[in-house]
């Protein structure tokens, strides 16, 4: 009976209820989603880096896909080589990894370590995955488990990346996933604790009227929390449900990201119970807050008035301190925190005096000032949480924009040219020298030689790539340095180096430095004449001229850069054949560039896909819950706006001011919105992505996409305005105006 | 009768498959797990099987089982002996006929498993090593004609006609051998169908007792030219072991007067089932009955896997054959997936000479 009487304020107002269940439902969702892709591809580096530990990946030379003659050829010749099939098997682009236990056998003896158990949690047998891999996308790859092993003609070591801190990089990038999906916790808690609060406001007078038949005060706070709690586990559930539907959903270009920025594809791993306790764990710890206010005996002021923004300053300062002195991205991300934490507490002070009446201000404008004055007290949670979806949002997307920008500009330079050669293995590219330069058929051209070369510090060495080429030609002259000495590719043609961002960071690199470097084993003492951009390459590079290298050098990779002349499309199967004619081979690997551009355009795009997509959902969550919470509190004040029309605004006069009233209220809070998406742009850009990932972005806004979030936010306002006037009126009573409450 | 050895390894590959190669042996030893063996449409030789050359060197895929076997008594140029092992197995998983096309590679079929086994005795010393493929991969694989056995880049080739190349390594050992094979093959048993218990199961069993054999071996590091005379044997069946079967004695003999004489006894006391073969210094093949061998271990050996008899006593009175067989010292284990013993033995009595031996179920292991 209690309980009945208690859930009859949900009978009363099922939109509270569904907004409350929506909002605890798509919380959990969106959480549980980022939990289950992150959780599973770093359950995947895991198994991978396991296995794989000591292990190098073969590549031939010829750039061809191996196969299992490959294999077989490999290991007649006496290399522990063994066979790792990967099959995507689900649709959220989940793989197992396919071995073959008997041919491990040497590598068993090569290292220590044990066996995978081939229960397809990620490893199968090689001949189930084999089996797998006829209806489904695939890659075999060959790994030699002995270092010492020599390669046979033909072959060659892909870099090992272990060395590189791939692991390292993919857990930053995973763990701004986590940052992300936690910024979603937070905003969905103030989402919920403000539609929890604003219920239980509304259900005071039920509460009292069932205190004074004689409840106790303790029952009663009981049965609240419990119904707490299964709103709680309501929306827990399904919310889990459709967050691993939505890891499913986003898996595949999650996973292709993954593996196309760290070499790490996403496997089928055991999905443990640990995801889901954790999301629950998450979700009670968001309702507790909500409970809390039951748990006092009574509300108390603050003992210290105007505390919030006294706390929320001192959060700012702390927080900007911090991120600029930040050194890991834990910290980054603590700061990060502090600051929107900070931004949160400061942000309804600051707006309630934005919004205070000028003196001299129309009754109306008074009136409309004054109210926005109360909603914003009522709607502050709400408020603060869009304000930080918000935020994010603008920040995601100028993170995004500017990474795309400077990326097309950065590919753009790298992809100089029209076409891209590989030069066959053995053969030497004067062999071709006459063919490009016969004007007809070449405009311009620059070789590409890629290897690797150590870099020495102290008695420790490491590995780099390098590249070297022919820093004559225009095609590479026009590359954008970040930051170089005076006339860098005039230093780089008597011997200087351009190292890449990610080696600048890492060994506090800048343009004069001195390095020691070992080439083919070679030691040399070279310049730094400049850093340039190198975006999405986990390595340290060294990039020299040509000139420079070692007679004797071996690259592991050489290519041609050509330009065509201005009608070169027609040549193009000319300057091919005649490329293969004069080093009598066929099938030469030529790609153009502009589908290299395309290719890589469409990995940056999926490496995004998941940032964006979770910013957005966020945003959307935030819109429909301030959607609803203003709903239910302007609709809590009707009776006090339908005074508007005994003072004589009827009919579209009437909702032009509700309209104002709604739009200005969604304006401050876009108004908030703006500096704290600038402020985590930059944070972003700036200080957390350089942490992550050892390059930094310019920092750019884009006011036009700050004009698309506000007209998104009119809309809204126009929404409730327009829902608000097709709304029955109530009746105004006479007891209602004296009492001066609101329902 | 390397068979019950080769029979229980092979049979043991599937197992180590499922556990990744580190499984341990399981409890009912190599007998029992070459009983309990899947035979379901795997072909059973019979007496009246022949064996058919040079197509039975080759690979049968309709069998379960079989195994291309070589022990070496050699000697380095400085007259030092030297013995030594190479063994290739094959275990179908699913049977096929011989005429049926195999699988296709890039489904990396598990349809048979192989496994290699190559050791070195040498001064009191002993080395070893095994590798595992799957078959129809082309990791390994066996053909007729030419003659080519390999695992990796363990093989036996013919390189001419008449003649082989042998090679193979492993931790601190490797050879490099040029095999000339000499003399007759020898098929045991009826026509080459060789009886493993008294009910009739057995195998197809045929050998070369006569390979001469130069080259190179390195131990350590160390080269050694060495020469001397092999001992191939080809064997194939889909089962033949009582799973109370376990363990047995396997000798294959080179004696001064010409004679060769191969002897194998399965199982302990009563229940012992004997066999073997003496090839007169004639050349005439005469197979033994069971009745006709008495073998019985003289002197054991504390070895750290346990107690093995490493000198025997083998009479076979109706050949007037009385010899003592005794392993050189030192510990010839073959530390494998499945442990056991594999040496050179010197031959004395009413003729000397020398040859293998291999005894299973001995020490520590099944």
């Amino acid at each position: 009976m209690l309980l009945r009487a208690i859930l009859s304020h949900y009978r009363r107002h099922p939109m509270q209820l569904l907004a409350l269940w929506a909002i605890l439902t798509l919380a959990t969702a969106l959480w549980s989603g980022v939990w289950t892709l992150t959780d599973q591809a770093r359950d995947s580096m895991q198994v991978g880096d396991r296995q794989l530990a000591g292990q190098q990946l073969l590549a031939r030379q010829d750039g061809a896909e191996v196969t299992v003659e490959d294999f077989a050829t490999l290991r007649r010749q006496g290399l522990c080589v063994v066979p790792w099939l990967e099959v995507v098997v689900g649709s959220g682009g989940a793989r197992v990894i396919g071995v073959d236990p008997l041919a491990m056998s040497c590598a068993d003896s090569a290292r220590s370590g044990t066996a995978p158990a081939l229960d397809g949690e990620p490893f199968v047998d090689i001949a189930e995955a084999a089996g797998l891999a006829l209806k489904r996308p695939s890659r075999l790859r060959l790994y030699l488990a002995r270092e010492t092993d020599r390669l046979p003609e033909g072959w060659r070591r892909q870099p090992d990346p272990s060395a590189l801190d791939t692991g390292e990089l993919a857990d930053s990038f995973l763990l701004n996933l986590n940052a992300l999906a936690v910024l979603v916790v937070l905003v969905s808690a103030l989402l919920i604790r403000s539609v929890y609060t604003l219920g239980l406001a509304q259900r005071r007078h039920g509460l009292q009227l069932l205190e004074r038949y004689g409840v106790q005060r303790r029952r009663l706070r009981r049965y609240l929390l419990l119904e707490l709690g299964v709103l709680a586990l309501l929306g827990a559930l399904p919310g889990h449900g459709l967050g691993l539907l939505l890891a499913e959903m986003l898996g595949a270009g999650f996973g292709a990201a993954m593996d196309n920025l760290f070499d790490t594809g996403l496997l089928q791993t055991s999905r443990s119970v640990t995801g889901f306790l954790v999301t629950l764990g998450v979700m009670t710890l968001v309702v507790a807050w909500c409970g809390l206010d039951l748990l006092k005996v009574r509300r108390e002021q603050s003992f210290i008035p105007g505390w919030k923004p006294m706390a929320g300053f001192t959060m700012l300062v702390a927080g900007v301190v911090l991120v600029l002195v930040a050194g890991s991205l834990v910290v980054a991300f603590l700061a990060t925190a502090l600051l929107l934490a900070g931004a949160g507490l400061i942000t309804p002070w600051l707006l309630q005096r934005l919004v205070l009446p000028h003196r001299d201000a129309s009754p109306l404008h008074l009136w409309r000032r004054r109210e926005l004055g109360v909603l914003m007290r009522r709607l502050a949670l709400p408020l603060v949480a869009l304000q930080l979806a918000a935020g994010t949002v603008i920040a995601v997307h100028a993170l995004v924009h500017t990474f795309e920008g400077t990326f097309n500009q950065w590919l753009g330079q790298r992809l100089a040219g029209d076409l891209f050669v590989e030069v066959p293995d053995g053969k030497n590219i004067s062999t071709v020298a006459s063919v490009l330069s016969q004007g007809h058929l070449v405009d311009s051209w620059h070789p590409v030689e890629r290897g690797q070369v150590a870099l020495v510090d102290g008695d420790q060495t490491h590995i780099l790539d390098l590249m070297a080429t022919d820093t004559r030609s225009p095609l590479v002259r026009e590359w954008s340095l970040l930051h170089a000495s005076e006339a860098p590719w005039r230093a780089v043609r008597k011997g200087a180096v351009l190292v890449n961002e990610q080696l600048a960071r890492r060994r506090g690199l800048a343009p004069g430095s001195r390095v020691s470097i070992l080439v083919e084993g070679e030691r040399r003492q070279v310049t730094v004449a400049g850093i340039y951009a190198d975006y999405g390459r986990p390595s340290g590079e060294v990039l020299m001229d040509v000139a420079f290298l070692p007679s004797g050098y071996e690259p592991g990779f050489r290519s041609l850069t050509i330009t065509l002349p201005a009608s070169g499309n027609s040549r193009q199967a000319s300057l091919v054949s005649a490329l293969e004619q004069a080093w009598q081979v066929n099938g030469l690997q030529v790609r153009d560039n502009a589908t290299v551009h395309r290719i890589a355009n469409r990995i940056f795009r999926q490496t995004f896909t998941l940032t964006r997509a979770i910013s957005y959902l966020t945003l959307g969550l935030a819109v429909v819950a301030l959607l609803l919470t203003g709903w239910v509190v302007l609709g809590s004040r009707h009776w006090y706006y339908q005074l508007l029309t005994t003072w004589g605004l009827a009919g579209k006069a009437w909702f032009h001011v509700m309209l104002r009233l709604t739009t200005e209220l969604m304006l401050v809070i876009w108004l908030a919105a703006v500096p704290t998406g600038i402020a985590l742009t930059w944070v972003l850009v700036q200080r957390i992505n350089p942490l992550a990932f050892g390059w930094s972005l310019p920092m750019a806004v884009y006011p036009g996409f700050w004009l698309e979030l506000m007209a998104l936010l009119a809309l809204s306002a126009l929404i409730v305005a327009g829902a608000f006037y097709l709304r029955a009126p109530s009746q105004v009573s006479a007891p209602d105006l004296a009492t001066g409450e609101e329902r | 009768m390397k068979m019950n050895l080769l029979f229980a390894l092979l049979a043991v590959i599937p197992v180590a498959t499922l556990v990744g190669c580190s499984g341990e042996p399981s409890d009912t030893g190599f007998a029992g797990l070459a009983a309990q063996g899947q035979q379901e449409g795997f072909r059973q030789p019979a007496p009246g099987d022949l064996v058919r050359l040079p197509a039975d060197w080759g690979a049968h895929p309709e069998y379960r089982i079989e195994w291309w076997y070589l022990t070496a008594n050699l000697e380095t140029a400085a007259g030092q002996p030297l013995g030594l092992q190479w063994t290739q197995f094959r275990q179908g998983l699913e049977p096929r006929s011989t005429d049926d096309p195999a699988p296709k590679a890039s489904l990396w079929p598990l349809h048979s498993a192989w496994m290699a086994h190559g050791a070195v005795s040498f001064g009191g010393q002993h080395w070893f090593d095994e590798r595992f493929a799957r078959g129809d991969t082309g990791q390994a694989g066996a053909t007729a004609a030419p003659l080519q056995v390999w695992l990796d880049h363990w093989q036996l080739m013919e390189v001419a006609d008449g003649q082989w190349q042998l090679s193979a390594s492993g931790d601190g050992w490797s050879y490099e051998l040029a095999l000339v094979p000499e003399g007759q093959v020898v098929r045991h048993g009826e026509q080459g169908f060789s009886a493993k218990t008294p009910d009739g199961q057995g195998s197809m069993y045929f050998s070369l007792t006569d390979i001469a054999i130069e080259g190179e071996v390195v131990l350590d590091g160390q080269s050694h030219s060495v020469s001397g005379l092999g001992w191939l044997d080809r064997e194939w069946s889909s089962r033949f072991l009582r799973s109370d079967q376990r363990g047995w004695d396997w000798f294959a003999l080179r004696l001064d007067d010409g004679s060769r004489l191969m002897v194998f006894r399965v199982g302990d006391g009563d229940n012992a089932y004997r066999s073997g073969t003496w090839v007169d210094p004639q050349g005439q093949v005469h197979s033994l009955a069971s009745d006709e061998i008495d073998l019985a271990a003289l002197d054991y050996r504390e070895i750290n896997q346990g107690r093995v008899p490493v000198a025997w006593q083998l009479d076979i009175p109706d050949r007037g054959l009385s010899l003592e067989i005794r392993a050189p010292l030192g510990t010839y284990w073959n530390e494998g997936l499945y442990p056991y013993w594999e040496s050179p033995v010197s031959v004395s009595g009413s003729v000397d000479g020398s040859g293998y031996m291999e005894l299973t179920g001995y020490g520590g292991g099944p």
